[in-house]
């Protein structure tokens, strides 16, 4: 068991591990991406939208590392002072009958020596002995237990202390987790600022006004910076296609695919593939997997399964999904940081050997 | 961040881990705590029953009979039994306060490295900011020729303050995790404060017992004393242990 717990935490360990590599290397190839494109900009190109989603995709990559490293980070702080949520203990010693016990002693033995104070048999001298012998003694004791209780008097204002330290310091843990959670948000503020930048960088640099995003709902896509979405479509714009989500349907249809290196929490893809439909609001799809597994395992790494459902008035959208085993589950679609990036969660019930649950990161074909 | 400052973060994550975990082993002994607890408290309430009615048996014996040896002899195994559970008890009171003490110190340790790196936030979120002020003073010149950037410029004058705010932001990080820091500086010494007072209780309690034994010691030998003098039968003084 203690084995077993230990080797379990070293593990997790490995996972914990907060590094900061991942999003100064995502980072750097953002930044070196296209170091000209601000200044290129106004001439334009034909070339120049793909170079602009280029630049946003790395750009994305960077939002979402530097994202969950923060996250990471949060979440190392919870676990490695999690112990300062055990209060400290106060010790219950049990003191009862002592101080009486050597008060009563005396007494007794006190009272015999003055009974046999003037006494001159040598017997009684001889007891007399002995009692003070045992008179001595109970002044020792008496010293001793006084000592101790107040030792053990000492331990407890030392516990009270502790305990207020630890409290204090249970706050500041508190105070630093939620400086990081403000972190974290603001990251995302960041990712979908830069996102919304690029794709009206694309746009301007086509020559186009801010177009109009392709559904338009009572739900604007501002994110969470508070950019506004664009104001106006230009006339040559075709009509704007029915109202149904609160960002593009394009955002979640089409084919997207697992990126090489892409992002991914529990099994990791070697392959995974993506289709998602639309018509008149229903939403169809496909998902098509290989996860890696552990050599040695028999656990199947294939994973298939067809999802339906309607598409609804919110950014996340949670289809039914059965696979090709006739599991049920869920999927959910989660738009990325940038228009050519989808998250998914899918979620089945569980089949011994089976890729139950996953949660991934996709690029557009 | 180079191949092996992972492996030494890791090393570190793993140590540190292992090392709460082995607490958290020791500490699993919330409940053995207290059963010793109650076992002391239980020696205590035997001896005290015991010790309580002492004086009022012997004095209904003759100074020989045998019986004044042996129920003071029973009235000192239960003062003994009762030090020694009471021994058990602060010992592993005192475990538990030590290892609280190791981890207190060796977060401390790792906190304090973690505060110094958050002073990278900083200079990463300046260097950031910087970066894009280049990219709006490019963008300024392309507005130039094509106004249709203006929307994006707004966007990216946005995204600006975004990381001006962040640099601000790491600041205050930086500032809380100094204050975590403290924090957790007070709370080592406060264990270690706490665990050394243990220690002194441990120790008194050590003191205590062996007068506990000086005592029952020194009882006999009056029994024995009172019966020697009354010629009614021998009686042995009691051997003392050695404390």
């Amino acid at each position: 068991m203690k084995r077993a717990i230990i080797i379990g935490v070293s593990v997790l360990c490995l996972f914990a591990e907060t590094n900061r590599d991942a999003y100064r290397t995502a980072y750097r190839e953002w930044r070196e991406a296209d170091p000209n494109l601000e200044r290129d900009s106004g001439a334009g190109g034909s070339d120049f939208a793909s170079r602009v989603n280029a630049v946003a995709s790395r750009a994305a990559k960077y939002g979402i590392e530097r994202g969950s490293f923060i996250r990471k980070m949060q979440a190392d702080l919870e676990h490695n002072l999690g112990w300062l949520e055990s209060p400290v203990r106060e010790l219950q010693e049990p003191t009862r009958g002592v101080r009486e016990n050597v008060a009563s002693e005396t007494a007794v033995v006190r009272r015999n020596l003055e009974t046999f104070s003037n006494d001159p048999d040598p017997g009684i001298q001889q007891l007399r002995a002995a009692l003070d012998r045992e008179s001595q003694t109970l002044a020792s004791l008496a010293n001793a237990v006084a000592e101790r209780q107040s030792a053990a008097d000492a331990a407890k204002s030392a516990a009270a202390a502790a305990e207020q330290a630890r409290l204090k310091a249970g706050a500041e843990e508190r105070e630093a987790i939620g400086a990081l959670q403000a972190a974290a948000e603001q990251a995302g503020r960041e990712s979908a600022n830069w996102a919304e930048y690029y794709r009206k960088l694309a746009e301007a640099a086509r020559g186009e006004a801010a177009p109009v995003p392709a559904t338009t709902t009572a739900v604007p896509s501002s994110p969470a910076g508070g950019i506004s979405p664009p104001a106006m479509a230009p006339a040559s714009v075709p009509p704007a296609p029915k109202v149904i989500t609160p960002l593009p349907l394009s955002r979640y249809t089409g084919a997207w695919t697992f990126p090489d290196g892409g992002l991914s929490h529990g099994p990791q893809p070697q392959f995974l593939d993506l289709v998602v439909h639309e018509e008149n609001g229903h939403a169809s799809g496909t998902l098509f997997a290989r996860f890696k597994v552990p050599a040695g395992s028999k656990d199947d790494p294939v994973l298939r399964f067809d999802f339906t459902g309607e598409f609804r008035n919110s950014r996340n959208q949670v289809f039914a999904l059965e696979t090709s085993d006739g599991a049920k589950g869920t999927i959910e679609l989660i738009p990325g940081p940038a228009f050519n990036l989808l998250e998914v969660n899918f979620l089945t019930d569980a089949k011994p050997g089976k890729i139950r649950q996953g949660n991934v990161v996709l690029v557009k074909k | 961040m180079s191949a092996s400052g992972d492996i030494d973060a890791r090393a570190r994550c793993m140590l540190t881990l292992l090392f709460v975990s082995s607490i958290a082993l020791a500490q699993q002994q919330p409940d053995s705590l207290t059963a010793l607890q109650q076992a002391a408290e239980q020696r205590t309430s035997e001896w005290d029953g015991l010790a309580r009615t002492l004086e009022g048996k012997i004095a209904r014996m003759l100074p020989c009979d045998a019986r004044v040896r042996t129920t003071i002899e029973e009235v000192n195994r239960a003062s003994d039994a009762r030090l020694a559970a009471l021994g058990k008890y602060l010992q592993a009171a005192a475990s538990e306060a030590s290892a609280a003490s190791q981890l207190a110190a060796r977060t401390l340790a790792e906190q304090e490295g973690l505060a110094r790196e958050l002073e990278l936030e900083r200079a990463e979120a300046d260097q950031q900011r910087i970066a894009v002020d280049a990219q709006l003073s490019e963008l300024a010149e392309s507005l130039k020729r094509r106004g249709q950037l203006a929307e994006a410029q707004k966007t990216l004058a946005a995204i600006a303050e975004l990381v001006r705010e962040r640099v601000a932001g790491a600041q205050q990080q930086a500032a809380k995790r100094a204050a975590l820091v403290t924090a957790l500086r007070e709370l080592t010494g406060a264990y270690q404060a706490r665990e050394k007072s243990l220690q002194t209780e441990s120790a008194a309690l050590a003191i205590e017992a062996s007068r506990w034994g000086d005592y029952y010691a020194a009882r006999i030998a009056r029994a024995h004393t009172e019966c020697s003098i009354t010629n009614q039968g021998p009686s042995r003084p009691l051997q003392r242990k050695k404390q």
